[in-house]
């Protein structure tokens, strides 16, 4: 069987990826896992694993290719497999779109979609299959459009109605949550209303909800996600460092009053960096809000904290400055986008974001280390706790991981290997296995 | 283990009487009778040879291998002969009777519906009727008013009535098979203009069995129930259909008693659109047999009117 | 000599026409118990006796083997016990009971036992003639040696299965005896309206085999005119058509008024009642006493009674039996 290699789909909003690289030539054998080509979007660029072990056949799209989500880039075959050039153009044009139909049927033309009609009772005109699958889905006839003849109601109209409602509850949208101080924070959410979890994302230091973009698609289609921008921080106010608290107790503050107000308790907090220190502060402090804790290359575990991070913070903004920090951040230097650069800075720019960003690191930390460490406390924490690092971080250390491992009861630890401070940008797979793996260990709500 | 069976292209007329002379060979006590199925009986040119072997050539050739004991000719006595095959079975035979024209049912009908059909069940399960009885049925030939009924409805209408309709040659020589080996009485329905259509029929003498109906085309947007002839009426449609992007999914049921209604359920679950195409006289018919049984016991799953 | 010759050249021993005696009273009890537990209620749907008629049965199955097979009308008891079925069972399936001899699914008029070459009493006038062909085909394809005996009324011998299966046995050369059991009614209507002929068996000659007319209440008539019969066709020299002129001493059918003939009519028959009339041969002969006949029919009547009894105390067939035994599907 040919496997035929696809455009991935990367976040939320990816519509389509541009090829920037192979690492194999026609012909050449490839083991499942190896990377097989890099992949540029607006927002990431990153390594496409080969689905398969086999000869890499063939080549669909070359380097400087832009392709749609599942598109086909490749093909592989089994060694032994002989496929003609027609074979080759059957498959990949098989992805070309929907599935085609098993009688091979010309695509028909859609029945234009109208208001079902009603009896002379008010009856909706629905057919006996539209009717009994309308009320397993507790669905009102009446609300969906006919395809029908007669403007009747079939059955495929209301599973379209359902997937319609579905996808409506489970897009993407972003919400602006007024605080008690009038502090207005953004948080974008995504996923199903009736999801077993709830995911509450809570960035580093200087970064936004824009840092979870990788992974954020994948867990959208099963959990409800709320990425949240940290006042000062994206597009959330950004208040005087004189009227607002950006210590790690008022950012936890503030991301209470966000669960308070979409009603998301008890949720789980996924928190990087000083996210994960502001997550930590708040099940201290509200711990009915609070189900289970991941805590990313998280700040609030150790003393060490890496000057260079804090040279970055105290200087004005630049882009070098920007680019300089994005280099202390990751290891792959691919990651390191001029776009991201340059979104970094502008960010900084942003009015009220710079002494907000200052007031919040000097809030937390000091030249000899982290302020607020929580390791005597960690014994308290009964619920889940995942700690995941990378390996090379060299913002804060992997190795408060294996201490706070030894003092949380119920912990889980991983460390990516070769990865630096950001795992979800990096080693964004690794990263949605490993919570999706912690969070199926303990039973839902 | 997938065994290939060797196939060979011949007509519908060819399957039959291959399989005729399969079941001859296997069971002496199979004899076939009918009006001129060999023909030309006591003609002294004529002892083992036939002079027409049926009227449309089904039977010819048989009375050259088996002899007029086991061919029999009949005189033209519908309830004197199909009421012998009757009694035949009942004693130890394993008679084909063939009923020239379904259309002749009238008669010779009770000594299949009152006698045959009922022993086994009157007689507290002590007797079988291992009897076939093939008959020609269909329009389309220009016989008219009396030599081109289905009536079908009429045979499956009665308990202890098996009804075999094949379309296709190879159905046709797999049914047959089946039906002979049968212990109960079977009407087997030949449609007359199918006898010269050709197909791919399998060497050997494997049977089909009885209630399995045959997707003749898998398809997604509406079942259609296609009964003998009306099987390639509606292939043909079909394709007429693919090119304006209408995926029709075909299901022959091959016998109508026992009637395969799992799969024509199983198919319309699938499409939610049924439509029955059937030769027969539409009232109180096979057609609106099916129809009510889907409306019945398919009803959640239907999209449009049958 | 301890035979009854009869008129022609048959012999039957003393043996033989016990046997035939008790046979008779067997079929005589058996049609007047079945009367009257009819009449009780206990026999549900229709019942036709075959009470005077029993010389026919007799005379003709007394000579058959359960090589052979015989089809029979809707007025089948008589056959059924002459052919040897069990008299047991057959009470029982009166009653529609599940012990009776086909579970009580046949009732009255389907009684049948196929293992003893009963192929059924018939509810169709007519309906068992073409089936003694099919029977007969049987024999002679697989050359068994043995024959089919068609008994029919006289209105089925205005049914066309009875030409068709007269003409097919003909030109087959099957091994059938064809025996009309003219009784001088097919339901409420005499012979003399419903047939043309004068003699059915006059009817043989249109197709050129042998047509007797015998006394149907003189048992060795019957046996004489049977026993050629089924030697004929024993040897494979074809079928024949006895026409025995018997008489039913009850009604078409139980509950029937009877309209259509005189009391004295039947009085007159009923002096020539056939068990009678051979136990009188048989005293005459020498061949046996009072005491022999007392005997024979005390036997009789504990067999019935204690069948009665069996069957009253037997269950009705569970409602699921409905559907067994039958291709069904709905």
């Amino acid at each position: 069987m040919p496997t035929i290699v696809t455009m991935p789909k990367w976040g939320l909003t990816m519509t389509s990826g541009t090829i920037t690289g192979w690492s194999r030539a026609e012909g050449d054998p490839i083991a499942e896992g190896a990377p097989l080509l890099t992949v540029e979007t607006e927002k990431a660029v990153d390594d496409v694993e080969a689905p398969a072990t086999g000869i890499l056949r063939k080549i669909v799209a070359e380097i400087g290719s832009e392709v749609p989500v599942m598109g086909a880039v490749a093909i592989i075959t089994a060694p032994d497999e002989v496929l003609s050039d027609d074979d080759l153009d059957a498959l990949v044009s098989s992805t070309a779109g929907p599935a085609t139909s098993v009688g091979g049927a010309a695509p028909r033309a859609a029945r234009e979609a109208r208001q079902a009609t009603r009896d002379s009772t008010g009856r909706v005109n629905a057919s006996p299959a539209a009717r009994k699958r309308a009320g397993e889905l507790g669905i009102d006839l009446a609300t969906i459009d006919a395809t029908g003849p007669g403007g009747r109601v079939t059955s495929d109209d209301v599973e379209r109605a359902a997937e319609t409602a579905t996808a409506a509850a489970a897009a993407p949208r972003t919400e602006t949550v007024p605080l008690p101080d009038g502090t207005n924070i953004h948080a974008l959410l995504a996923g199903p209303a009736d999801a077993p979890e709830t995911l509450i994302f809570l960035h580093g230091l200087g970064g936004s909800q824009a840092t979870w973009f990788s992974v954020l698609g994948d867990f959208a289609q099963t959990f409800r996600v709320v990425a949240v921008d940290l006042p000062g921080h994206g597009a959330s106010d950004k208040p005087s460092p004189e009227v607002f608290d950006y210590s790690i107790s008022g950012l936890a503050a503030a991301v209470g009053g966000v669960i308070e107000a979409l009603d998301l308790a008890p949720s789980v907090l996924v928190g990087h960096s000083l996210g994960g220190a502001t997550a930590m502060q708040l099940s201290f402090e509200r711990p009915k809000l609070v189900r289970a804790l991941a805590l990313i290359d998280s700040a609030g575990l150790g003393l060490e904290i890496s000057g260079e991070l804090l040279d970055r913070v105290e200087s004005e903004p630049s882009p070098a400055e920007a680019r300089q920090l994005m280099e202390l951040f990751f290891e792959d230097r691919r990651f390191i986008l001029q776009r991201g650069v340059d979104d970094m800075y502008a960010s900084r720019n942003a009015p009220g974001a710079d002494r907000a960003v200052k007031a919040a690191a000097a809030s937390a930390f000091e030249r000899s280390g982290q302020k607020l460490i929580f390791i005597d406390r960690l014994g308290e924490l009964e619920i889940p706790v995942l700690l995941m690092w990378g390996e090379l971080d060299r913002v804060i250390p992997a190795r408060h991981a294996t201490t706070a491992a030894a003092a949380i009861p119920a912990a889980w630890m991983e460390i990516q290997e070769g990865i630096g401070h950001v795992p979800q940008v990096e080693a964004a797979a690794a990263f949605s296995r490993v919570i999706n793996r912690w969070l199926a260990s303990f039973p839902p709500v | 283990m997938v065994v290939e069976t060797a196939t060979r292209t011949m007509t519908y007329q060819q399957a039959i009487t291959e399989a005729l002379r399969i079941a001859m060979h296997e069971d002496p006590t199979v004899l076939l009778l009918g009006e001129d199925i060999a023909g030309g009986a006591m003609v002294d040119h004529l002892i083992n040879d036939d002079a027409w072997g049926g009227p449309l050539g089904v039977t010819k050739g048989l009375v050259q291998e088996f002899g007029r004991n086991r061919i029999l000719d009949t005189p033209i006595t519908e309830a004197g002969f199909i009421g012998a095959a009757v009694g035949a079975a009942t004693t130890g035979l394993r008679p084909v009777a063939e009923l020239m024209f379904v259309d002749f049912f009238g008669c010779c009908m009770d000594q299949i519906h009152d006698q045959g059909a009922k022993f086994r069940y009157m007689f507290g399960g002590k007797a079988k009727c291992p009897v076939t009885i093939r008959t020609q049925i269909g329009a389309g030939m220009s016989a008219a008013g009396q030599h081109s009924g289905c009536h079908y409805s009429v045979f499956t209408h009665m308990p202890g009535i098996k009804c075999v309709i094949p379309s296709t040659p190879a159905d046709a020589k797999g049914l047959l098979l089946s039906a002979i080996r049968d212990d109960d009485l079977v009407m087997f329905f030949e449609n007359k203009v199918l006898y010269g259509t050709k197909g791919e029929v399998p060497e050997g003498n494997e049977g089909i069995p009885l209630g399995v109906a045959d997707i003749k085309r898998e398809g997604a947007d509406v079942t259609v129930v296609a009964i003998s002839r009306m099987v390639n009426q509606a292939l043909a449609a079909a394709q007429t259909l693919a090119d304006e992007g209408i995926d029709v999914e075909i299901v022959d049921p091959r016998t109508l008693s026992p009637l395969d209604d799992k799969t024509i359920l199983t198919s319309v679950a699938k499409t939610h659109r049924l439509v029955i195409v059937d030769e027969d006289n539409p009232r109180c018919s096979m057609a609106t047999d099916i129809a009510a049984m889907v409306a019945d016991r398919g009803f959640d799953t239907l999209d449009a009117p049958i | 000599m301890s035979v009854v010759e009869t008129s022609g050249a048959v012999a039957i021993d003393r043996a033989a026409l016990l046997d035939m005696y008790e046979r008779m009273t067997q079929i005589r009890v058996f049609e007047d118990l079945a009367g009257k537990n009819f009449a009780a209620g206990l026999v549900p749907g229709f019942v036709h006796l075959y009470a005077g008629e029993e010389a026919v049965a007799v005379g003709v199955c007394s000579q058959l083997t359960d090589n052979d097979f015989i089809t029979s009308t809707h007025r089948g008891h008589g056959h059924c016990i002459a052919k040897g079925v069990d008299i047991a069972g057959m009470v029982a399936e009166l009653m529609g009971k599940s012990t009776g001899i086909c579970k009580g699914k046949g009732g009255s008029m389907h009684i049948a036992d196929v293992e003893k070459g009963m192929l059924g009493a018939n509810g169709i006038v007519g309906g068992g003639i073409p089936l003694a062909c099919g029977a007969a085909l049987t024999a002679k394809t697989l050359g068994t040696g043995g024959v089919a005996v068609c008994f029919f009324g006289d209105g089925a011998a205005n049914q066309g299965t009875f030409h068709e299966g007269l003409n097919l046995a003909a030109i087959w050369n099957l091994p059938v005896v064809f025996v009309c059991e003219n009784n001088g009614y097919a339901e409420s209507t005499p012979v003399r309206y419903h047939c043309s002929a004068s003699d059915i068996a006059n009817r043989a000659s249109a197709y050129e085999i042998p047509g007797v007319v015998v006394d149907g209440l003189d048992v060795f008539a019957v046996y004489e005119a049977a026993s050629e019969a089924i030697a004929r066709a024993r040897r494979g020299d074809g079928p024949s058509l006895l026409e025995a002129k018997t008489y039913r001493f009850y009604g078409h059918f139980q509950g029937d008024q009877v309209t259509y003939r005189t009391s004295d009519e039947l009085e007159t028959f009923k002096k020539r009642d056939p068990i009678i009339a051979l136990r009188a041969a048989i005293v005459a002969r020498g061949l046996a006493t009072d005491a022999d006949f007392n005997a024979i029919d005390t036997r009789v009547h504990q067999l019935l009674d204690d069948a009665w009894i069996a069957a009253k105390a037997a269950a009705f067939p569970a409602p699921e039996e409905a559907l067994t035994d039958v291709y069904v599907t709905y």
